[in-house]
């Protein structure tokens, strides 16, 4: 018997995110603010899930997760900094966060990347 | 740069091929079909070039070059992917895959995957456990990566054109051959019929029925279930991998791989809730030596008997072993940017669904019984039978993706194109109204399951928490039966009652969602069925009411069919092996 591990707690934390949207077609971007309750040590990208699942079906972004931190698909400008979402972690501190610059929005934070193979 | 497509493309024109996924499977069956001289189409929903699980792969794709004398054949390939399968895998696939496995990484090598060499300027092979010789050839530890990439090179170089965001609800079948496909453009929201004299199924496998799991989010069984729909013929359904040591937390890193056999190499311990040693209570010999399997099944055990954590882990401890030894087996960064430090503290870990082994069932050509319906990769069963190979999932999505692309394309020669029926458009797009007619736009924000519906999301989580508490790495007649049962009427009472929160037309994500539910609660069906059927412990499918393997009765694969709205469960003779 060794000493007993601790499952560690992740309490719920309420994240305001600052995301840039733009309807399919529209020429102009906007910005809307959510309050985000999402678990303690979540990744910025389980933080985007939850704006789609809880507020908006229509918000998109970079959905895809490989778990394995290294497919590039989910980059994103965090906090004026291009990130990989699925690395970053949720700590309570207010978020800022836009698509890839000089790349065409197919919608809100979803850009049109996918023919790259240069990821 | 892909030639990426859209609706506009490719409605009124009729193409020989039309693939469904762009991972390693989908974009290898393009090129073939390509080469082959034919009008190729493939169809992703998601980003063009990166969805799915092949960019996940991290090591190796196994493949015979006969550098160890006259043993190291293909035969011998085949055979060690036949002991592995536990007789249960086919003996015409198994030698398909081994004989075609050098080719098709020379193949790649041309498409500019850069193998690792050795200082001879032979492949470097790696050794893997059940493998004769060493077979693993890889890049760095990014081989599917760089294979996504040469792969999406050549597609790009082809000019194949590549349709992303657009969701199959249904394969047309028109006179009992295949007609199209049935499109949702995810971005307009338009259902477009595509018509195709063949079509090749590719999306991988169907890992979202489980909470718990190592793949990308998006493998929710579209094949399964698109096929199946078809009516094609599913085989071995009822095996599933389990990857034993998968994060359970931190909350970030829920689902990804903890690759832990160095560290229990190292003298790391393997020790439940109340931090004790457990895997000798259930198996014998060193833990350090067990197989997946076999360590997935002791830790399953051990979470069953209560040993678990209140979020179902056991702990990896490696705290007591020399720090900077335990940080050289990893490449830190990714881990760090989580918060994992295994030296720092034990971390939370539980055995977690990893391949799905069983899938539609295809001949050696890669045909299904319905006639111009092909698959290739892990949607396609049969290949591996009770339980995988290490190494062979590329190689598997790799030879049997270019096979499929040929034999659609030899299909498509003689095949004359079939009208998509209207009544399979209009009953496409019943489904798609009867989903968005649901839409409640006053639903609070944060209701899930408020009043008569229920978001997609949340019976998305119905669904995986039904099936990780029931029908996981355990199981028995009774927790199948309630899986069963809770899958019955998930699928009466809560899909048809799925509503969005907005039925706005273009990128409404959560229509796709209610779309992948209902794709995941059939596969997830079609494995309790599999699993519910087959009364004997063998490979990945363990049940705890039949321990052992039982040759008499089970040596049998179980192919299963749509039959109205239940599934039918045949048995099929094994072949000699």
């Amino acid at each position: 018997m060794t000493q007993r591990p601790i499952a560690k707690d992740y309490p719920v934390v309420a994240v305001p995110v600052t995301v840039q949207r733009q309807a399919p077609g529209e020429s102009d971007a906007r910005t809307e603010t959510f309050t985000v309750e999402v678990e303690r040590e979540s990744t910025i990208l389980h933080l985007l899930y939850a704006i789609r699942h809880t507020f908006d079906s229509s918000f998109s972004f970079p959905a895809h997760f490989c778990k394995l931190g290294n497919c590039g698909v989910c980059a994103l400008r965090v906090n004026g900094r291009t990130q990989l979402t699925c690395r970053v972690r949720v700590t309570g501190e207010p978020l800022q966060i836009a698509p890839l610059p000089n790349r065409k929005v197919i919608s809100d934070l979803l850009t049109d990347i996918g023919s790259s193979t240069d990821l | 740069m892909a030639n990426t497509v859209g609706p506009d493309d490719v409605c009124g024109h009729i193409y020989d091929v039309v693939v469904v996924g762009s991972g390693g499977a989908g974009l290898r069956a393009a090129i073939a079909a390509q080469r082959a001289g034919k009008r190729v189409l493939v169809v992703t929903k998601g980003m063009a070039l990166h969805s799915g699980a092949t960019e996940s792969a991290n090591f190796s794709y196994c493949a015979q070059f006969g550098y160890f004398g006259p043993d190291d054949t293909s035969r011998r390939y085949a055979d060690d992917l036949l002991q592995s399968g536990l007789g249960m895998a086919r003996p015409d696939l198994a030698r398909r895959l081994a004989a075609q496995s050098s080719v098709e990484a020379e193949e790649l090598e041309r498409m500019g995957m850069p193998w690792d060499r050795d200082s001879d300027g032979r492949y470097d092979l790696a050794n893997f456990a059940g493998h004769a010789f060493p077979r693993a050839i890889h890049v760095n530890l990014r081989t599917g990566k760089a294979m996504m990439r040469a792969l999406g090179k050549t597609v790009a170089e082809a000019e194949i054109a590549v349709w992303e965001y657009a969701f199959a609800v249904d394969v047309a079948v028109t006179n009992g051959r295949v007609a199209g496909l049935l499109c949702l453009d995810i971005r307009s929201g338009a259902l477009c019929p595509v018509r195709a004299r063949s079509v090749v199924i590719a999306t991988g496998g169907a890992m979202e029925m489980f909470e718990l799991h190592t793949n990308p989010t998006d493998l929710t069984g579209d094949g399964v279930a698109l096929a199946y729909r078809a009516g094609a013929a599913l085989v071995d359904m009822e095996f599933l991998q389990t990857y034993p040591t998968v994060f359970v937390s931190p909350p970030g890193a829920r689902g990804v791989h903890f690759p832990t056999g160095r560290l229990l190499d190292m003298g790391a311990r393997l020790v439940n809730a109340e931090g004790s040693p457990f895997f000798n209570r259930y198996c014998d010999g060193p833990v350090n030596k067990a197989t997946r399997d076999t360590l997935s099944r002791a830790m399953a055990h051990e979470i069953l008997n209560g040993g678990g954590t209140p979020r179902g882990g056991l702990f990896i401890d490696a705290t007591h072993l020399p720090a900077d030894a335990v940080r050289a087996k990893f490449v830190k960064t990714y881990f760090d940017d989580l918060g994992i430090d295994p030296c720092a503290e034990p971390q939370e870990v539980a055995p977690a669904a990893h391949y799905m082994m069983g899938g539609i069932r295809i001949d050696d050509s890669c045909a299904t019984n319905v006639p111009g319906l092909f698959a290739a990769g892990e949607t396609a069963g049969g290949v591996h039978g009770a339980n995988r190979l290490t190494g062979t999932a590329l190689t598997e999505i790799i030879v049997f993706g270019a096979e499929a692309g040929r034999s659609a394309a030899r299909y498509a020669e003689s095949a004359s194109e079939l009208p998509v029926e209207a009544e399979v458009i209009r009953e496409a797009e019943r489904r798609l109204d009867a989903i968005r007619g649901h839409a409640t736009p006053n639903a609070r924000p944060k209701s899930g399951s408020g009043g008569n519906s229920f978001r997609p999301g949340v019976a998305r989580q119905q669904v995986q928490k039904l099936m990780q508490t029931e029908a996981s790495v355990l199981k028995s007649a009774d927790s199948l039966d309630r899986a069963l049962a809770g899958l019955a009427k998930i699928e009466a009472d809560v899909l048809p009652r799925v509503a969005l929160v907005r039925a706005q037309a273009e990128c409404n994500w959560e229509l796709v969602e209610a779309l992948e539910v209902a794709n995941i609660v059939t596969a997830a069906r079609i494995h309790c069925a599999a699993a519910r059927t087959r009364e004997e412990t063998r490979g990945a499918h363990n049940r705890l009411d039949f321990l052992k393997t039982d040759d008499n009765c089970w040596r049998v694969r179980l192919l299963l069919r749509r039959n109205g709205d239940t599934v039918d469960v045949e048995r099929e003779a094994v072949e000699a092996q």
